[in-house]
């Protein structure tokens, strides 16, 4: 083994950021405040369908205190142009796909319960929030449809005007006919149909935003994963306007697992509302209105088949699947069910031909974009329960099926049946490991024990492998070494992941230089030129590369002067050159790359209550080479426990009639707490570095929340099994497995 | 308008509230003290957390009008200058937290349960924890800060 360089490459340091954040000191965007500033509060839809009637702000307007009150029809007047998405269908017809126009404020029609009508600007929070409450609007209520397989039945209620059956585009892939034939010389077919269910990200700060519109210019404060991406949104798909007179800074985001990473419809309100009257204006979202309002996550039901020979040898996969995009198309709302979450779809087997429909259906619910996993967490469920369902219909014990179907070490790079290159990975191994470690064999004691107890005791394993990356490969970073300090400009962005730490750490490596000596500065569109920010899990390996890249030419540009300095002799070197010396980074690291895991999951349900208690994880995660093993660990302890959140405990529910949201606080949308998971073990195996960029790092991150449900999944139905249970869908909550008890016992 | 007067972190302030207005927001949006977080409406997420009178309350969960005379702390007065608490030097050490929004309030709840308990049990924790939501770190490290704290806080 390598030497682990003091605070470089593979020592588990203790974050930088971390003083800031323990001592109170972090800043949020609800922290920050400006001379003169007003607040905001949001009028929204009580009404998941309606056609707005009229809108009466005068009663508001006359209150004392209020500035401003803002209405869709105020926003088009001024010129503020739709929210863009990604268009990235077509329809079943070949036309491409046309969402309804996102307006920042409803103009004409609301798609959802909870979207924003107007926006109203007072002295203070309490002020606009009573405002709010004064603004009169006549509706029109329509019917409303929220599930996706009901919208589109004939004669569901109209989502969008320009997909009259509510169909926003299909995806396909594969050779229907050639998987025809494997399934009609098939030995056994397996076949599933598996919810996945809807999710609200929830990451513990509300979304806020602090607009400051001075001299033509915007400022805009927000919690944001992808700076670049908003000021290039909001300037030119938005307002219209030169990139140079938008700047978005970003400060301390807290948690965005992918739902902070795109622009919102009340970010553009506000900007509009702080050039409307001359002074700041900020919004704080209330954990209502981030239900409400936030996009959601997954929500897809998949009706899938596997053929199999009479060995267990996998010959086809057939999925179809129905997603929900919501009201509106989010940014990333059409690409994740289809060209982004569907890429891992053949999962870690070797599955040589998979026929794939999607069909992306709209409703009257919150837009659904990108939460930790994205598509990922989809595509995993569906094959590792299609993988159990094939045990029963063979016979073969699933982990005897999944080695049998392996894409073997040797057989690396190999091009899965959707088409995509695995560089690296050793399923096999990471499988044994996760079977030591979970002690598999010794769980037929444990279950015995549960039984003395009462309870049913159950086991269930799950292989995941993951696309990171995003679909952005670029990343360039700006590295100044200074008299005293090293500093990197990254257009990723830090949300918690504890990036300032690990890129400190790739400077450490090079440069050998003192991690206290290393600032990162991200967040900043005026500080920083550009830059893809942070999602998919792209940061480290994609913008960690680009720091790699700026060493190297840092070291290249030194030698050039006939200096080969080290750790602090960097700084006497850039004294001796006159101050500062600045280099650029970039990379283009074009493929994706392939984390993968295999999770063991046991759990004991008591048969009175059907509560589920998850009494053993272990998680054996690839993450290629890690550069800090506590940060990691974290991650995936995280990551886990949001996996959990999903299988045992949370699901988004509209009402089917009102399209009202049923589950909008905490108090109705359960959260995991301390105590979901007792006994975990997180094991990160390195021995089959990524070989598609050159730190061998794979997007860590993600991983849990693709690994930990369908382990969950296994491990009740495996528990469940012996009272003749043989399907739930997530969560698996007490009410639902004791119904299902009820009814298997009758 | 009431007017209130009560001691945070050490000092002495006197104040006209409103009588809907919100401890937490006072010490927020007045006060300045922007450590104490606000992640819910429904007073579940425990990120307002902080001591008031020797006991740890959700701050969202409380009139300003009630503070009247009392004796708070929030994260901002918990440590000695430069010195951290045992707490927040063990949620640092353990990685404790990731994004640390929750942070704060963890941290004040954390420091109740070892007032209570000098040496609680996973158990004692996840109980002293139930009020507290982290969505980042699924708790086993927050669990294990809480432990590091108690040894520190013998040494
Ligand atoms: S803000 Fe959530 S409990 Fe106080
Ligand atoms: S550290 Fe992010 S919510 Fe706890």
């Amino acid at each position: 083994m390598r030497p682990v360089a003091s605070g470089g490459i593979g020592a588990p340091v203790a974050r930088v950021e971390d003083r800031r954040l323990v001592t109170g000191a972090g800043r949020f965007v609800a922290d920050a405040a400006l001379p003169g500033m007003l607040h905001a509060a949001f009028v929204r839809s009580p009404h998941a369908h309606a056609r707005i009637i009229a809108v009466d702000t005068a009663a508001a307007r006359a209150m004392p205190g209020v500035h401003a009150v803002l209405t869709g029809a105020d926003l088009l007047d001024a010129g503020v142009r739709p929210l863009p998405h990604a268009a990235v269908l077509r329809r079943a017809d070949g036309t491409p796909m046309r969402a309804p126009p996102r307006h920042a404020l409803a103009a004409g029609w609301v798609r959802h319960a909870g979207e924003a009508v107007a926006i109203v600007v007072a002295a203070s929070a309490q002020t606009a929030a009573d405002a709010a409450e004064a603004v009169a609007v006549e509706w029109e209520p329509h019917d409303a449809v929220v599930e996706a397989r009901a919208a589109l039945a004939d004669g569901a209620p109209r989502v969008n005007r320009e997909a009259p059956d509510n169909l926003l585009g299909v995806f396909a892939h594969g050779d229907p006919g050639a998987v025809d034939a494997a399934f009609a010389a098939a030995a056994h077919v397996a076949r599933v149909e598996v919810v996945n269910n809807r999710l609200v990200a929830n990451a513990l700060e509300p979304r806020a935003a602090l607009a400051d519109w001075q001299d033509g210019r915007l400022t805009l404060r927000v919690g944001c994963q992808m700076p670049h991406l908003a000021r290039a949104q909001l300037a030119d798909a938005v307002f219209g306007i030169a990139p140079e007179r938008v700047r978005v800074l970003v400060e301390d985001i807290g948690g965005g697992f992918g739902a902070k990473s795109f622009l919102y419809p009340e970010y553009v309100a506000v900007a509009q509302a702080a050039r409307h009257t001359g002074r700041p204006v900020r919004w704080v979202a209330t954990r209502s209105e981030s239900f409400l309002a936030d996009s959601h996550g997954r929500d897809s039901v998949s009706e899938a088949a596997l053929a199999l020979d009479a060995d267990g040898t996998f010959l086809a996969m057939r999925v179809a699947t129905v997603a929900n995009v919501g009201a509106y198309v989010s940014h990333l709302g059409a690409v994740i069910p289809t060209l982004a979450g569907t890429k891992p779809l053949a999962g870690p087997y070797r599955t040589p031909l998979i026929d794939l429909d999607v069909r992306v259906v709209q409703t009257h619910t919150a837009p659904v974009d990108a939460y930790r996993g994205a598509g990922r967490p989809e595509a995993a469920y569906l094959v590792e329960r299609l993988v159990e369902a094939a045990a029963l219909a063979t016979g073969i014990p699933a982990l005897d099926l999944r080695r049998r179907n392996f894409v073997p070490r040797a057989a690396m790079p190999f091009t899965s049946a959707m088409g995509e290159v695995y560089d690296s990975g050793d399923f096999a191994r990471v499988t044994a490991l996760a079977l030591a470690a979970a002690d598999w064999d010794g769980h037929a004691g444990r279950r015995a024990a549960a039984r003395a107890r009462g309870r049913l005791g159950g086991r269930g394993l799950a292989y995941f492998i993951e696309s990171t990356g995003a679909a952005n490969p670029v990343e360039s970073v700006r590295l100044e070494l200074g008299a005293e300090t090293v500093t990197v400009y990254s257009g990723t962005q830090n949300m918690g992941q504890g990036l300032e730490t690990a890129y400190a750490q790739l400077v450490v490596e090079a440069l050998g230089v003192d991690l206290a000596r290393v600032r990162i500065v991200q967040g900043d569109t005026d500080r920083v030129a550009r830059g893809g920010g942070s999602g998919g899990s792209r940061s480290l390996f994609i913008g960690g590369a680009a720091i790699g890249d700026a060493c190297a030419r840092l070291v290249a540009l030194a030698r050039a002067r006939g200096a080969a300095p080290a750790a602090d002799a960097w700084f006497a070197f850039a004294r001796a050159q006159g101050g500062t010396l600045s280099v650029e980074g970039k990379v283009k690291v074009d493929a994706f790359s392939w984390p993968n895991g295999c999770h063991v999951c046991e759990v004991e349900i008591d048969r009175d209550t059907g509560a589920v208690a998850v009494t053993r994880f272990t998680a054996v995660d690839d993450v290629g080479r890690v550069i800090n093993p506590l940060i990691v660990h974290g991650q995936v302890a995280g990551a886990v426990a949001q996996g959990l959140g999903q299988a045992l405990l949370e699901e988004a529910v509209y009402d089917r009639r009102s399209g009202q949201l049923l589950t909008g606080s905490f108090a109705d949308y359960a959260m995991p707490r301390a105590g979901i998971v007792r006994a975990l073990g997180v094991f990160l195996d390195e021995s089959a570095p990524c070989t598609t960029n050159p730190l061998g790092a794979k997007g860590a991150g993600e991983g849990g929340s693709i690994g930990a449900p369908p382990a969950v999944a296994a491990a009740v139905l495996d528990a469940l099994a012996e009272c003749g249970v043989t399907h739930l869908d997530m969560p698996f909550t007490a009410p639902k497995v004791w119904r299902a008890l009820q009814r298997a016992r009758t | 308008m009431t007017k209130i007067s009560f001691t945070i972190n050490g000092k002495q302030v006197s104040t006209d509230v409103e009588g809907r207005t919100l401890l937490v927001d006072l010490i927020r949006d007045e006060l300045r003290l922007t450590g104490t977080h606000v992640g819910c409406d429904t007073s579940q997420c425990g990120c307002c957390t902080i001591e008031l009178n020797g006991d740890m309350v959700k701050s969202c969960a409380m009139l300003a009008a009630q503070a009247d005379g009392a004796t708070i702390t929030t994260i901002e007065g918990l440590a000695k200058g430069d010195v951290l608490h045992p707490v927040q030097q063990a949620f640092t050490e353990c990685h404790g937290l990731q994004c640390g929004f929750c942070t704060p309030g963890m941290i004040m709840a954390s420091v109740g349960i070892l007032k209570a308990n000098p040496n609680p049990s996973d158990d004692d924790i996840v109980k002293g924890l139930e009020g507290n939501l982290c969505r980042c770190t699924g708790y086993v490290n927050i669990i294990k800060s809480v432990k590091r704290a108690a040894e520190l806080m013998k040494a």
